[in-house]
């Protein structure tokens, strides 16, 4: 039972009282919760706010209104109501509304599900009423905790008993500790029991390994515990949106003058064209200026698309992110063997598949099978079709599960033993001492009796601490230590088995190890973000060893790398250590140094602290980056990730294993996290390219398009008249944009609008990510005689498509006007004049604006003045040739294999200073695989003897 | 896990185009094809550029302002807004041309108003028009006793009536030369857009309409000489009715095509004898004719062989400029 529990009533005016089995007196918070962006209420005010926060809609919603009225209008009135709905269909399908439980209700929850509300526990179908939570929604931690309920209550398992329930529960009002909770239960005729944490199950956590578990409703809806940690919905906005927004209003104040010359204008020419002396005019009912003003430059961007282009600080969870939670026993070496898949397709097969192995079998053999089946604290449970093996961390259950794949499997447990089928022959292990798992440890150890009767320890952890317990006789120790090595290059966490018998006073030991391999991709995807230059900044709720740990196997801290660990209990320790950091730093304070910063939550709180900040953020940015006022980007899989998500700048969320809740705050989701390479790589680059050409092309277009009709005011007597036809504009803006690419791309299947191919890309060329951040310039070579070839043809096939009755007369305008305007040569000649003069003087004119834009690229390439990177890997793709060379060239002298790195830090001396400061750590050498809850209610060695998985279990 | 159907079932197709596979398409712009091509199109437009040029020269061309504003003009006596039916000849010699031109300035038939001011169905034969004119032709839709105007608007009423009489003086004998104004009309306009109604006699069609408020006649009697060359496919109307985009233009007036004259007019004395209508005094307008000739590259105009010359000296500037800075910067990289 735990110690934190406190006897005291909670008196303060927020606690509450929960009547069992009765009617409430007081009205508690329901249980709906609506985690969406919008709810029904504030969905218009909401998605009014956003949309005009963006000048351009403000501005669209200013032109639509103007729209509205009939005389000015030409594209009708449904264009801006139809999205409308569309939006608000898709927010209210978005909803979502959760079970409806209340406060006070006693519920019962079965394996696998939810937890729907914060709840204590009464009883479960464990002994003891013991039961457990997998808590990664709130904090992340991957491995299960262990619940225990009051002994009071635990035997209250059927129907009947929990009906005859009757009493009080007091506890707190709601907050947002997720660790504390302090509450009495005062059932009738018993003494009044505490309740602690460790008694309450809590919304969003999942019931694991446990088949059902018997609970009283404590907190319910945004009362609970996993709500009141949750943050309002930001809305974001993009970067580029931010740019484009000042664009806009610059746009929309040229515009004002514009108009204001033409007003001005207007009247000046009204005044010397009295309508007496301009007989042939209808001047009654001015037209107005403003209509010169329906369709201006416009550059929209409704997400955050180009941001993916320019992240450069990665916020992510570790645990569940980073591994996906998920383990297998991929490879082992067993005396001075290896055996395991192939190191070339470790993503493929998900299972250790060597026939080797068991084709092998001798003595070492079995006993590391034997030790992988026997040494752990997992607890079997028998199902029609097969066995289900609860671990409370998955790399034990991987452990587990790899030994039965190999003839080894174990099948029951009992308070005082461990059976096992031994290639058909069934075993049984007497447990005799479980020597629990600790941080500090690294080691979890049982001691055991084997069959023939021998006394045995059988002990697992990670390699630095087996290896200094193994004898000076251990054979294979080189060997094993070399496999290790390579094992741990390929990204797999490690740990190690050893054994010995007690009996014989001499150790003679041996040593086997195995690895588990994280998941799919993470390495890789984690080494080429860097090589981006995206810094990588790993938050996680898990213990500081396995942060570490899982640093290594993702390759996020390399081997070269010193490691800062601050790790102090008050302020004034952490300042000294951050100071004394910063101090020993001394000049390469604030650059990029070949240092991991690893710090814990508690220290961090401090850090944190103003007067620190500023220090740590120094400290911080010495081992990561140089630049602040950057983007960022947070992953994350659990509950516990939506409030990083929401503040960085672009969130993103990885549906799987934790829930959605992650992928539903989040701005874009992705099932893998190495899909996060692609994400940023490949559409973020292309996005941030094509939104900023899109940009620069749109403001162009325009200004080509009103420059020429602003000049037409000048001549027409300021009287609105519009040059182009409103439905050539109309078509022009749409055809102009989107759909010739669209049309290019699927005539003759290649893409327009990408500076290189995905494949060879970004991907394989990270560097190039960078390279994206330059402005392009708006040129491009076939908008001019688009746009001509456009009118000619549009004013040609006119009488046979009979659009608007306005055309008529206007498409010669065109033509004459453009190229009036162009030309500045004498004004419309009327008609006999023949179309081929024409045509030679667009091209005559076409040619010269053609000749700006070839001139600079012509010059850059080819490297005739200064080649830019993108322009080498365009160049070598045209040739069919691989463009990687050309990245590692350019990778401005820092080589991007491990070995040319390691070289480099040869010549550097700063971090070889910083690495004999006293708490840099470099004795860890591989991420090895283990996490265990410590310090739980119930001790791994109280749980492992509390089970029986020979017996049936209660059922309700 | 997620399971696998569920992630089949939410697949987009798996197409290069969907999934984004499409090979990259950049033009490559390398020195090896600039500098060339830059050569290649400068001499091309120095070619054209001279060729124009040459021809533009060669075009002979007669402007005759008939507007009357000075004293000495012919026409002076006509700029008085109050004297009806004025005649006036003008007296001049030229080389050989072929068209007749009229040359309009400040004439605004761009502003915004006034280039509304028509009703499409109405110039397209829709006979419901002619009893109910659209809007847009405000105020030149129904007269002052409600009844339509056809064709209606401003564009129309305010169509040009001054009419011309060309006759060669030789040895003091003056022989008028005829006038081809048939195929003045773009083709679209005259073919396509514009149609009279199907009603024999046109005239009928007419019923319960007036004439524009400031015509003479009504839009079927345009011309008395051809049948055919009434209502709205009159060619002179179809000219006016196509609006000039600037203020200041030219409209085709006649061709000189027929009999002696067949290729133009030979060089010599004439007289133009000039009914004078259209009052342009009091917006400050102006009224010439021009008399031209017409080359393979249309009317004169040399700005357009300077163009041309400007360009492709610039190409061929450019491409030399280049050359220069390829050869400097090349060949130390090269290594």
């Amino acid at each position: 039972m735990s110690g934190t529990t406190s006897q005291a009533d909670p008196v303060d005016a927020t606690a509450r009282s929960v009547l069992l089995n009765g009617t409430q007196t007081t009205k508690f918070c329901d249980n709906h919760v609506s985690t969406t962006k919008y709810g029904v209420l504030t969905f218009l005010p909401r998605f009014l706010y956003e949309q005009i926060r963006r000048a351009a809609n403000a501005f669209f919603l200013f032109i639509a209104l103007m729209q509205q009225i009939p005389d000015v209008s030409p594209t009708g009135r449904y264009t801006t109501l139809v999205p409308l709905i569309f939006i608000l269909t898709v927010a209210g399908i978005k909803e979502i509304i959760e079970d409806y439980v209340a406060v006070g209700d006693i519920v019962k929850v079965t394996n696998g599900q939810h937890l729907p509300a914060d709840m204590v526990i009464v009883s479960s179908s464990e002994p003891q009423a013991m039961c457990y939570t997998e808590t990664s929604n709130l904090d992340g931690e991957t491995n299960l905790k262990i619940r225990q309920g009051l002994s009071l209550t635990a035997t209250y398992q059927t129907l009947e008993d929990l009906i005859g329930l009757s009493g009080r529960l007091e506890c707190e009002g709601p907050n947002r500790h997720l660790y504390d909770f302090t509450g009495t239960l005062r059932l009738e005729n018993q003494n009044p029991a505490p309740l602690g944490p460790d008694q309450v199950l809590l919304r969003g956590a999942q019931l694991r390994n446990t088949q059902w578990v018997v609970g009283i409703i404590v907190y319910t809806g945004h009362d609970s515990k996993l709500m009141q940690n949750s943050t309002k919905a930001p809305l974001k906005r993009s970067n580029v949106e931010r740019v484009t927004n000042m664009q806009i209003l610059v746009l929309f104040c040229i515009l004002l003058v514009m108009a204001l010359i033409s007003s001005v204008g207007a009247a000046i020419w009204n005044k010397q064209h009295t309508e007496e002396s301009c007989w042939y005019l209808n001047r009654a009912g001015h037209g107005n200026v403003l209509r010169r003003n329906r369709h201006t430059a416009m550059a929209r961007t409704s997400n955050l698309n180009e941001e993916l282009g320019q992240v450069k600080y990665l916020f992510s969870d570790k645990t569940g992110t980073l591994t996906c939670n998920i383990m297998h026993f991929k490879k082992c070496t067993i005396a001075g063997l290896t055996y395991g898949a192939l190191p070339a397709s470790p993503n493929n097969s998900t299972e250790f598949d060597d026939p080797t192995l068991v084709q092998n079998i001798e003595t070492h053999i079995c006993e590391f099978l034997t030790v992988m089946a026997v040494c752990h604290t997992v607890v079997p449970e028998r199902e029609e079709n097969g066995i289900i093996y609860q671990a409370s961390s998955p790399d034990e259950g991987a452990l587990v599960k790899g030994a039965k794949g190999l003839g080894f499997v174990f099948t029951a447990r009992t308070p005082r033993s461990v059976i096992i089928e031994a290639r058909g022959k069934e075993m049984s292990y007497e447990l005799l001492n479980v020597l629990e798992f600790s941080s500090n440890r690294k080691r979890m150890s049982v001691v055991v009796r084997t069959p023939t009767g021998r006394l045995r320890l059988y002990c697992k952890g990670a390699d630095n601490v087996i290896f200094e317990r193994l004898t000076e006789a251990s054979q294979y120790k080189e060997l094993t230590m070399a496999h290790l090595e390579e094992f741990a290059t390929e990204g797999l966490r490690t740990l190690c088995f050893a054994y010995v018998d007690l009996e014989e006073e001499a150790y003679q030991e041996w040593l086997k190890e195995y690895t588990i391999i994280s998941t799919a991709g993470v390495p890789e995807t984690i080494a080429t973000l860097m090589k981006a230059d995206i810094k990588i900044w790993v938050l996680t709720g898990d213990k500081q060893e396995t942060a570490i740990n899982i640093g290594y196997s993702c390759r996020l801290i390399t081997h070269g790398m010193s490691l800062i660990i601050v790790n102090e209990d008050s302020l004034d320790a952490t300042r000294a250590t951050l100071t004394s950091h910063c101090d020993s730093l001394g000049d390469s304070l604030g650059k990029e140094n070949e240092l991991a910063l690893i710090i814990d939550g508690q220290t961090l709180k401090y850090a944190l602290s103003f007067e620190l900040r500023q220090a740590f953020l120094d400290l911080a940015l010495s081992c990561k980056a140089k630049h602040v006022k950057a983007i960022t980007l947070a992953i994350g899989d659990g509950a516990n990730d939506v409030g990083m998500i929401q503040t960085a700048h672009v969130g993103v969320g990885i549906s799987g294993n934790e829930g959605m809740q992650a992928t539903n705050s989040s701005d874009y989701s992705i099932a893998q996290f190495c899909y996060l390479e692609k994400l940023l790589l490949v559409h973020g680059a292309w996005s941030y390219n094509r939104v900023t050409k899109c940009i620069l092309y749109c403001f162009y277009k325009n200004v080509v398009l009103y420059i020429i009709e602003l000049w037409f005011a000048f001549v027409n007597g300021f009287s609105g008249q519009i040059l182009f036809e409103r439905w050539c504009i109309g078509l022009y803006n749409v055809i102009f944009t989107r759909r010739l690419r669209s049309l290019w791309e699927y005539l003759t299947g290649r893409a327009a609008n990408r500076t290189c191919s995905a494949s060879r890309s970004s991907t394989e060329s990270p560097r190039m990510l960078r390279l994206q951040h330059q402005v392009f310039p708006p040129g491009g070579m076939g908008k001019h005689g688009a746009l001509d070839v456009f009118f000619a043809v549009y004013s040609a096939i006119w009488p046979s498509i009979p659009i608007a009755p306005d055309m008529l007369g206007q498409a010669s305008w065109q033509s004459d006007a453009v190229l009036v305007l162009l030309a500045g040569s004498d004004p419309g000649a009327g008609c006999v004049f023949t179309q081929r003069l024409r045509l030679d003087r667009v091209i005559t004119l076409k040619v010269s604006c053609m000749m700006s834009d070839g001139l600079l690229p012509a010059l850059s390439t080819r490297r005739t003045v200064r080649k830019s990177l993108l322009e080498e890997v365009q160049e070598l793709e045209a040739r069919a040739v691989d463009p990687g060379a050309a990245v590692l060239r350019d990778a401005s002298g820092r080589s991007l294999n491990e070995r040319a790195h390691l070289l480099t830090r040869v010549f550097r001396k700063a971090p070889s200073t910083v690495g004999r400061s006293n708490s840099v750590q470099q004795t860890v050498s591989h991420g090895y695989a283990f996490s265990q809850e410590e310090h739980g209610v119930v001790s791994q060695s109280e749980m492992v003897r509390s089970y029986d998985t020979t017996r049936e279990r209660p059922s309700l | 896990m997620v399971k696998e159907e569920k992630e089949i079932a939410n697949r987009p197709d798996n197409t290069a185009f969907t999934q984004q596979r499409l090979p990259a398409w950049q033009p490559m712009l390398s020195a090896g094809i600039v500098i060339p091509g830059f050569v290649l199109i400068g001499l091309a437009f120095i070619g054209i550029g001279v060729a124009l040029f040459v021809t533009s020269r060669s075009i002979t061309v007669l402007e005759i302002d008939y507007t009357g504003v000075e004293k000495d003009s012919p026409c002076y006596k006509c700029s008085d807004a109050d004297v009806k039916n004025c005649v006036c000849n003008l007296v001049f010699s030229i080389d050989r041309t072929r068209v007749l031109l009229l040359w309009f300035v400040k004439l605004f038939q761009n502003y915004r108003k006034y280039a509304a001011s028509k009703d499409d169905d109405q110039l397209s034969g829709d006979l419901d028009a002619f009893t109910a004119p659209s809007d847009s032709c405000s105020p030149y839709d129904y007269n002052s006793n409600d009844k339509p105007i056809v064709p209606c608007g401003a564009i129309a009423n305010s169509m040009f009536n001054d009419t011309f009489k060309l006759y060669r003086v030789v040895n003091g004998a003056k022989k008028l030369v005829p006038l081809d104004g048939k195929g003045i009309a773009w083709w679209i306009d005259y073919n396509v857009k514009y149609r009279n109604p199907s009603v024999t006699p046109l005239k009928n069609a007419f019923n319960n309409t007036v004439k524009p408020i400031f015509w003479p006649k009504p839009a079927y009697q345009l011309d008395a000489s051809d049948p055919a060359n009434n209502g709205f496919i009159n060619q002179d109307f179809l000219v006016w009715m196509r609006r000039a985009a600037l203020p200041d233009f030219r409209k085709l007036y006649r061709r000189i095509t027929e009999g002696d004259y067949a290729k133009g007019l030979p060089a010599g004395n004439y007289s133009l004898t000039i009914a004078y209508n259209y009052p342009v005094l009091s917006f400050e307008g102006t009224k010439k004719v021009v008399f031209s000739n017409v080359s393979w590259m249309g009317g004169k105009n040399e700005f357009l062989g300077i163009a041309y010359l400007v360009v492709g000296s610039l190409c061929v500037l450019m491409s030399i400029v280049m050359l220069i800075v390829y050869a400097k910067f090349k060949f130390p990289e090269e290594d």
